[in-house]
C-alpha cells in the first residue's frame, strides 16, 4: 500500500497554489478500486472514449484552505436562498434570469398554492484556483451529481494515504438528512437513456436502501399526483428525489402533473422548483435587484453581463455559455474552440441573447501530474446549509466538462496554508 | 462465480480493450448459478465465419438480447476478445411482490448469459492483443414491448464515447471493422456516429447480416443526422422520443440533468 505520510511524497504547498497532486497509486491498487467502484458504487462510465474518467492519485489541499473554502461556499448557499425566496416573488425578474416561459407559468403558481416542499436542499459550488485567487464558475443548485465520485471514490482512494483525511462524505449527509423526514417510499427520478444519471440514481437509492429506506428508481412520467400528493403504482410516496432538471420538466406532458414539483405539491422534493432560479448561469443579472449585496458571490463569480452588453465577440477576456448549461457543454472560448464550434455557440448568443451571457474567464492555475498537466475544478456541496464534502475534478483544458477526470480530494492537515 | 470474478473474465486487466467494458449489469450479479443452461451459448447461426484475428479486424456484434454473447464465445476461441457494452439497467425487484419490475428492455437474459459465460471465457487464453469484438443488443434504443405504465424504462443508446477514437484502433493495427447484425446491412442511427468517425478516419467497414449467406461486404456509413453536431452526445437520447401513436420515452434534446 503506498502511504503519505511524509511530505516528501506529498509535494509540498506553494505560495502559487493551495493545491498540489499526491502521488499515483499503484498500478495493482488502482485496479482494484476502479472495479470496487464499477460493481459496488454504481460508478459505470469510467472510460470516455480513450479517456479514463478516474485519476489514480488525489488532490491535496490544507484543512485550513478547505475550512475557509467549505465558509465561503456555506455563504454562497445562505445567499442563494435567500436570493431564490426573493425572486419567487418577483416575476419580472424571471425572463432577465432566463427561466423557459412554461417554468415562469408554473413558477406563478406559487403565489396561490404555495412552494412544494423541499425535502434536502443540495447545492454545489465549483471552485476553481486561479491567478488571482479562489474562484467559482458556478453553482449546481438544481441536480448536483457526483455523489459517488466525492464519497466511495474519495474513501477508497484515502484509505492509501492515512496521514490525509476527506473532507467529508456527500452522500452519507444527504442521506442522514433524507432519512430525519418522514418515513415511507422515496422515488428518484431520472430520464430514461442517461447512464450518467441513472448511476447516481442508482448510487443514491443504494446508500438509501444501507441506512434502511424504501428507495424506488422511476421517472417523472410514472408519477401519479392526487390532490398535491405523489403515487408510484399506488403507493404514496414519502419524498421524492428529482435527478430530472427542471428545465426539462417543461417538455413533459401537462397530463403528467409536473407543476406539482414546483408549486401545490405537498410531497417533498429534492431539490425544490425555486433552485431553477439559481441554476441559471444569468442569476447574477438580477443581483442588482435584490433586496441585499450577495457580497459572497460579487466576491467569488468573475463579472457575469448579458452577452448584448459584453464586447465577447472581440474581447477573448470574455466566454459565453448558455443560461441552462448543467455540464459546462455549452461553456465556448474561442481560443479552446473549434471554429465550427464557435460560430455555432456565437451565433445562438446572438439571436436568442436572453438564453445565453457572457462572462470575463479566469485563468486557472495548471498543476503537473502522472496524466500530464491538469486544471482542477473543487466542487463543494452544502446540504441543508452545511458544507458535506467535495468533488474533485481535473482536465487537460481549463473547461471542466462531462469528459473530466474524476479525482479524489483530500487533506492534510499537517501543510501550512497557503 | 461472484460479480468480480464474471466481470474480470469479461474485462481482464490485461487486455487494452477491457476499458470499454460496460459494467451495469455486471453489478447487478448474485452470486446464485446463472439460469442459463449451457446450450443457451452454442451459436444459433453457424453461416459466419469472423476473419482470422491477424487480419486486424473489429466486429460490433449488434444483435438481439443475448444472442451476440454464444457468437463472442466462438470468436474468442478463435483468438477475439470480446467486450460486452450493453449498458442498459436492469429493473430491480418489486419491494411489495420480490419479483422484477416488468422493463421495456429486456436485460436479464442477457445478465443471465454474461455470468454463464464467465467459467469459459475464463479459461480461454485470448492473447493480450487480440482484436476486438463489441457486443451490443439490437433491442437497446426500442425494446420488444410497449412502454405501460409502471414499467422500467431501460432503453439505452450507444455514443461514440462508448468506444476506443480511430486514433486508438488504427494504433493497435485495426483498419478494418465488421458490423454483425440480424438482418439489416446498415447501422442503427446510434452507432452509426461512431462507425462514420471511423470510417473517416480511414477504418473500412464492412456489414454481415446473419441472414444473408454472403461474406461480408464494403458499406458506405452515410452521416447520420446531428452527426458531429456539439451536443450529438445528448442528442442521441433524442432517439427516445415520444411517438404520437403511442410510442416511447420522452423527447429530452440537453445534456444530461447531473451538474
Amino acid at each position: 500500500m503506498i502511504t503519505a505520510t511524509h511530505c516528501s511524497q506529498c509535494p509540498r504547498l506553494s505560495a502559487e497554489t493551495p493545491l498540489s497532486v499526491g502521488p499515483a497509486l499503484s498500478h495493482e491498487a488502482f485496479a482494484a478500486i476502479r472495479q470496487s467502484l464499477l460493481l459496488d458504487h454504481c460508478k459505470w462510465d469510467p472510460q470516455v472514449e480513450d479517456r479514463s474518467t478516474l485519476a489514480p492519485f488525489p488532490l491535496i489541499m490544507s484543512t485550513t484552505c478547505w475550512a475557509r473554502l467549505a465558509k465561503d461556499a456555506e455563504e454562497l448557499a445562505a445567499q442563494t436562498i435567500r436570493a431564490e425566496e426573493y425572486l419567487l416573488t418577483t416575476p419580472h425578474l424571471w425572463p432577465i434570469i432566463g427561466v423557459p416561459r412554461k417554468l415562469r407559468r408554473a413558477l406563478a403558481q406559487v403565489s396561490r398554492l404555495g412552494p412544494t416542499p423541499a425535502a434536502v436542499r443540495v447545492m454545489r459550488f465549483d471552485f476553481h484556483f486561479t491567478t488571482t485567487g479562489w474562484r467559482i464558475s458556478e453553482v449546481n443548485s438544481d441536480v448536483p451529481g457526483g455523489y459517488c465520485e466525492s464519497s466511495s471514490f474519495t474513501r477508497l482512494i484515502a484509505a492509501h494515504f492515512p496521514a490525509l483525511h476527506t473532507a467529508g462524505d456527500p452522500a452519507q449527509t444527504w442521506v442522514d438528512a433524507m432519512a430525519r423526514l418522514r418515513s415511507g417510499p422515496i422515488a428518484l427520478l431520472c430520464a430514461p437513456g442517461f447512464m450518467e444519471d441513472q448511476q447516481v440514481v442508482s448510487y443514491l437509492a443504494q446508500r438509501l436502501r444501507v441506512h434502511g429506506c424504501d428507495a424506488i428508481l422511476s421517472e417523472p412520467r410514472q408519477l401519479r399526483w392526487h390532490d398535491g400528493h405523489a403515487h408510484l403504482n399506488d403507493t404514496r410516496l414519502s419524498s421524492i428525489v428529482r435527478f430530472y432538471q427542471a428545465e426539462w420538466l417543461c417538455r413533459l406532458p401537462r397530463r403528467c402533473g409536473w407543476t406539482n414539483f414546483i408549486a401545490g405539491g405537498k410531497t417533498p422534493v429534492t431539490n425544490p422548483g425555486a433552485a431553477i432560479l439559481s441554476e441559471s448561469k444569468r442569476f447574477p443579472l438580477a443581483w442588482s435587484h435584490l433586496p441585499f449585496d450577495p457580497s459572497a458571490w460579487r466576491r467569488l463569480l468573475p463579472e457575469t453581463r448579458d452577452p448584448r452588453n459584453a464586447p465577447w465577440q472581440t474581447d477573448d477576456s470574455w466566454l459565453i455559455k448558455s443560461a441552462y448549461c448543467n455540464t459546462g457543454d455549452t461553456v465556448t472560448i474561442r481560443q479552446l474552440t473549434d471554429a465550427t464550434r464557435w460560430r455555432s455557440a456565437a451565433r445562438a448568443a446572438r439571436w436568442h441573447p436572453g438564453q445565453w451571457l457572457a462572462q470575463k474567464r479566469f485563468e486557472t492555475v495548471p498543476l503537473s501530474s502522472p496524466i500530464g498537466q491538469i486544471y482542477p475544478c473543487i466542487g463543494i456541496y452544502v446540504i441543508n446549509g452545511v458544507a458535506a464534502g467535495a468533488y474533485g475534478r481535473v482536465s487537460p483544458t481549463p473547461v471542466i466538462d462531462f469528459s473530466a477526470t474524476d479525482v479524489a480530494l483530500l487533506l492534510n492537515p499537517k501543510a501550512a496554508d497557503e | 462465480m461472484n460479480k468480480h470474478q464474471c466481470f474480470a473474465a469479461w474485462a481482464p486487466d490485461y487486455s487494452p480493450w477491457s476499458r470499454w467494458a460496460k459494467p451495469v449489469l455486471f453489478a447487478f450479479m448474485d452470486q446464485s448459478p446463472s439460469t442459463q443452461g449451457a446450450s443457451a451459448l452454442m451459436p444459433s447461426v453457424q453461416s459466419w465465419m469472423p476473419p482470422a484475428p491477424s487480419q486486424r479486424t473489429a466486429i460490433f456484434l449488434d444483435l438481439p438480447g443475448p444472442d451476440s454473447i454464444p457468437i463472442a464465445l466462438a470468436c474468442a476461441a478463435m483468438g477475439y476478445r470480446p467486450v460486452p457494452v450493453y449498458n442498459a439497467l436492469p429493473a430491480e425487484r418489486s419491494p411489495t411482490s420480490g419479483s422484477p419490475t416488468n422493463e421495456v428492455v429486456t436485460v436479464r437474459p442477457i445478465l443471465e448469459s454474461l455470468k454463464a459465460a464467465a467459467p469459459l471465457l475464463a479459461q480461454m487464453h485470448i492473447p493480450a492483443d487480440a482484436p476486438p469484438l463489441f457486443l451490443l443488443d439490437a433491442n437497446r434504443r426500442t425494446g420488444v414491448e410497449p412502454t405501460e405504465h409502471g414499467w422500467f424504462d431501460n432503453r439505452s443508446v450507444s455514443l461514440p464515447t462508448d468506444f476506443p477514437s480511430a486514433n486508438f484502433l488504427l494504433a493497435h493495427g485495426i483498419h478494418r471493422a465488421v458490423l454483425v447484425t440480424a438482418s439489416s446491412p446498415m447501422p442503427q442511427e446510434d452507432l452509426a456516429h461512431t462507425l462514420r468517425r471511423y470510417q473517416q478516419a480511414g477504418v473500412e467497414i464492412l456489414s454481415q447480416p446473419l441472414a444473408s449467406p454472403d461474406l461480408p461486404s464494403p458499406i458506405h456509413v452515410a452521416a447520420p443526422k446531428w452527426y458531429r453536431f456539439a451536443f450529438q452526445r445528448f442528442l442521441a437520447v433524442v432517439g427516445l422520443r415520444r411517438n404520437p401513436l403511442g410510442g416511447f420515452g420522452g423527447m429530452l434534446p440537453d445534456p444530461s440533468s447531473g451538474g
